[in-house]
């Protein structure tokens, strides 16, 4: 068979797979014999050990893999000569056993027909003198003797039932291509038959297509939406036609004739016909609904069984995670204890698979930067071992997975030292600099507080690798950290990554969505629930105050002034322990909605995570809620607050409108000398045009007055929900009882008339509806 | 041997099955599963014509007054501009994202890229380019258009430097011919934010 060949090609992609897991597996045993084990279940590590291992040879032999087949017979030969000497330590053989499957890669990666190997050589020797004998040659190859020779490769199966238990007791997927990744769980593997390959590519695609149905799906609503607006027309259509034949009864009670009676003749039968089609369209709706119900049910509960296809427990990324932390521990000099919780927790695969790197970056930090060395730990009066601890618990449609040392904690003033090194900081800033802003310095490239790399850390590629994998993935990572607390990295991922339920906000005339998942609260505040915390505005939920900023100065987008309204609608957004609430001009609703990420040249665009298509074919920007954040504590929304206070503290600005010259004259300096900005229109026209351009704070208008009255104006105003708690004074010489409530009915606060105007009132009037004393 | 009535039945139940298949409504998935077939029948290999040594050809097509030509060889796809979402925090060079076939798209303004900071309106076409998730903005789409590169003006040291390295020349009617592909796949263009 040929090295290209695409079955040999096949059958190598899947001969590393099961390699991967079968080092993994050794790896896994030699650590709990390692720990302390009986006799009786050190035995049974040993057999199981030996198997693995003869199995892994027997394959790698079989296609001409020289090299793993030589490391994994040396293997076997040590873990056999463990089996038969029972009672004999293996505590010196645990290096060499490890170090050798930390080769097998290598050797895998030289293969096929690798006779030597730089790394993998001194492994094998470390072995052979361990068991003293030499590395036979592996068995015929595959390639010399052909494929009714191979030993056939592990067969990896995936139940075609959607039956969750069934699913998840025995599963395999490739991790990438066309080879398979073999996931065990409880039980026995079902029976042949009853499964089948599949693999993640054709899931993901499946995915994507139920994505698509879900648009499609939203589309259907929107259509529906458009019918039952259709059907509203139509049966104001009817009701008009009746109002209308009635009005023609009325004016002719008798028998209709001529013109009448045929218009009345006419409207009859364009009613029949009308309440005809408003009943086909009422059992269209009401069809079109049970559709459209039954679409959502049964393409929801086809999104879910699909979802939990490729839904995987934590324990597969987990699972070597003992193994790696020994390793990592045995090279930096250290004792560690690792624990580990929320391992059944299940996850996108995708997601799981992403998750590796970060996991591994986040460990490789708690030992080499966060537990200290056993002496050092002694001096401190802690335990000779380290802690690290791994859980992972649901939140909502997240999942946080948090990576715990009980080091000493970040070394601040080291971050210090090397940001004012590396030209990041001036001295004065470096010192002044908060320490949640000194911890963000973690997460720039190749920001590392060691003076000096060594083959596992200290270049300073792994935070930022872990935050941009992790971002990648529409998550978050953040680092706590306080002096001898140790120090948390704590990762939120969501539970999947296809479909995103998210909320609909309005900014302006844009429209974001954001995960529901980020959203701790949503507030409804008057203006005056605005609190001034030095130069930030806050507002107190759950009794603690919490910054509160436009979403629009975070975006960059124009911020409506909020000292119109009269009520600010905010959502409060939260990522491990930050928290900031956001006023948005309006919640829209809510939507699930199909996430993709934005593609170059827009690779990572700050405060998107990623974009949707809508029903309408109208692209939705999907909010970062962690840059946004960041940039909240950042404070780049510096200077464009709520303006509420801004409101407060300046002189009131009152708009007069009078079409006397004198009258306007006569008021404005009554009202300027009581500490009012005043702006003085001649007319009600010109009164409306002043409140679109700029805000005010009360409005004084005559009521008799050329253009627009003032009795008009006030009508306008309090037609728009914007101008409806604007304080109206109308003063006017029109003073009759009917005039008085002409002028209350169209919404005046209070009427003044001018022949009993006297200047004090005038103020106290107009303070009095301010709330000003 | 067939007699000539039976012949006669079969071809007038022929017939009749035909006009039933003709007349039947199609759902449209089978209009669109037609449609591919006969696209696929028709559909031939582009022919090889003799063309001028370095000649090639450019689609023509103006923003905002300006008019722009995009060698042929490099189009992906020219289709109707749906709604574009503006993305804040981006380079002005960019209207914002739209949806095309199912990805979202960024959409650049050219005339935004030699500096023109006017508002002018809504364009209407999409031109892609390459593998890139970003395409041209258009108004108008025009000719098709044979160019011979000895023959034209190079770039113009007027030009910004960004189009400047992606201007393949300008035209005697003021038509400046872009490497789209280069140009919408430089480096300058592309945004990753550093969280």
């Amino acid at each position: 068979m040929e090295l290209d060949d695409p079955v040999y090609q096949e059958l190598c992609a899947t001969l590393h797979q099961e390699a991967g897991e079968q080092v993994e597996r050794i790896g896994a045993l030699l650590l709990e014999l390692e720990q302390g084990a009986s006799a009786e279940r050190r035995q049974a590590i040993l057999e199981e050990a030996f198997r693995q291992a003869h199995n892994l040879k027997g394959a790698a032999g079989s296609l001409g893999f020289t090299l793993t087949a030589r490391l994994a017979h040396a293997l076997e030969s040590v873990l056999e000569h463990l089996r038969e000497a029972a009672g004999a330590s293996a505590a010196g053989a645990f290096d060499a056993l490890q170090r050798a499957l930390a080769a097998m890669p290598r050797a895998l990666a030289a293969d096929p027909g690798a006779t030597a190997d730089p790394e993998v050589d001194p492994a094998l020797a470390e072995l052979l003198a361990i068991h003293g004998k030499p590395s036979q040659p592996p068995g015929p190859s595959l390639r010399s003797e052909g494929l009714a020779h191979a030993e056939k490769p592990a067969e990896a199966h995936i139940t075609a039932a959607v039956d969750r238990e069934a699913v998840f007791t025995h599963v395999a997927v490739p991790r990438s291509g066309s080879g398979s990744t073999l996931i065990s769980g409880a039980g026995a593997p079902p029976p042949r038959d009853e499964t089948l390959r599949v693999s993640t590519k054709k899931l993901g695609a499946l995915m994507s297509q139920v994505g698509e149905l879900l648009a499609a799906r939203m589309r259907t609503d929107q259509r529906l939406a458009e019918l039952r607006e259709l059907l509203l027309g139509e049966e104001e259509l009817l009701e008009r036609q009746s109002s209308l034949r009635a009005l023609l009864r009325q004016r002719e009670p008798g028998e209709p004739n001529g013109v009448s009676r045929q218009l009345s003749s006419t409207l009859a039968s364009v009613s029949e016909h009308q309440k005809e089609l408003v009943r086909r369209l009422r059992e269209l709706v009401r069809g079109f609904e049970s559709d459209a119900l039954q679409s959502t049910i049964l393409s929801g509960e086809l999104q879910e069984d699909i979802r939990r296809i490729q839904t995987f427990p934590l324990s597969q990324v987990l699972d070597p995670v003992p193994r790696t932390v020994r390793n990592m521990a045995r090279d930096a000099g250290k004792q560690v204890e690792l624990q580990i919780e929320g391992a059944e927790i299940e996850l996108d695969k995708k997601v799981l698979e992403s998750l590796r790197d970060p996991l591994h970056h986040a460990l490789r930090n708690a030992v080499d930067h966060g537990v200290e060395r056993p002496e050092a730990r002694i001096e401190a009066g802690k335990p000779s071992h380290g802690k690290v601890a791994i859980r992972a618990e649901h939140r909502g449609e997240s999942v946080v997975i948090t990576v715990q040392d009980d080091g000493p904690g970040v070394d601040f003033d080291a971050i210090r030292r090397r940001a004012i090194e590396r030209g990041l900081l001036s001295f004065e800033q470096a010192r002044e600099l908060p320490e949640p802003r000194l911890i963000e310095l973690l997460f720039e490239p190749g920001f590392t507080t060691r003076s000096k790399a060594d083959r596992f850390s200290g270049r300073g590629v792994g935070l930022d690798v872990v935050r941009t994998n992790v971002e990648q993935l529409r998550g978050s990572v953040t680092l706590d950290s306080s002096p001898g607390a140790g120090t948390t990295v704590t990762i939120i991922l969501p539970l999947t990554i296809y479909v995103v339920h998210s909320l609909i906000l309005g900014v302006g005339d844009a429209r974001f969505a954001i995960p529901i998942s980020s959203i701790e609260r949503i507030l409804r505040l008057r203006p005056s629930e605005v609190l001034k915390v030095e130069q930030s505005d806050a507002v107190v939920v759950g009794g603690r105050p919490i910054a509160v900023m436009p979403l629009a100065s975070l975006l960059g987008l124009p911020a409506l002034p909020v000292e119109r309204r009269e009520w600010i609608t905010v959502i409060v957004v939260g990522a491990a322990e930050m928290q900031c609430a956001l006023a948005v001009d309006e919640i829209v609703g809510d939507e699930t909605v199909l996430a993709k990420n934005l593609e170059a040249p827009l690779v990572r665009v700050k405060n998107i995570a990623g974009a949707s298509v809508l029903g309408d074919g109208s692209v939705i920007l999907m909010l970062n809620p962690l840059d946004l954040l960041r940039a909240a504590s950042l404070r780049e929304a510096e200077g464009r607050g709520l303006g509420v206070h801004e409101a407060r503290e300046r002189p009131p600005r009152l708009l007069l409108a009078d079409d006397s010259f004198t009258t306007r004259s006569l008021e404005r300096s009554v009202l300027e000398l009581a500490g009012f900005e005043v702006m003085a229109v001649a007319d009600g026209r010109e009164a409306l045009r002043a409140l679109e351009e700029r805000p005010f704070d009360v409005l004084v208008s005559d009521v008799d007055m050329p253009h627009l009255s003032g009795l008009e104006l006030c009508r306008r105003l309090r037609a728009e929900e914007r101008f409806r708690s604007l304080p109206v004074v109308l003063v006017t010489s029109l003073g009759s009882d009917q005039d008085r409530r002409k002028g209350l009915e169209v919404g005046a606060d209070a009427y003044i008339v001018k022949s009993e105007f006297d200047h004090e009132k005038l103020v106290a009037v107009v303070n009095g509806l301010i709330g000003r004393p | 041997v067939s007699q000539p009535a039976d012949l006669f039945l079969r071809l007038r139940r022929s017939i009749e099955n035909l006009e039933r298949a003709v007349s039947a409504e199609r759902s449209t998935s089978q209009d669109e599963r037609i449609l591919r077939e006969r696209t696929e029948r028709i559909a031939r290999q582009p022919q090889q014509v003799d063309a001028a040594p370095g000649a090639y050809s450019c689609l023509v097509f103006e923003r905002c007054s300006g008019r722009y030509a995009v060698r042929l060889d490099a189009l992906d796809d020219v289709g109707p501009l749906g709604p574009v979402a503006p993305v804040p925090g981006i380079p002005d060079a960019y209207l914002g994202v739209t949806a095309r076939r199912g990805k979202v798209v960024a959409v650049v303004d050219l005339p935004r890229l030699f500096g023109s900071a006017a508002d002018a309106g809504r364009p209407a076409w999409l031109i892609m380019t390459g593998d890139l998730a970003c395409g041209l903005a258009a108004d108008v789409l025009h000719d098709i258009i044979e160019i011979d590169s000895r023959k034209i003006t190079r770039s113009m040291p007027t030009f910004p430097a960004l189009v400047r390295t992606h201007t393949l020349g300008v035209l005697e009617d003021r038509t400046v011919v872009l490497d789209a592909q280069g140009l919408l796949a430089d480096r300058s263009l592309r945004v990753e934010h550093r969280g």
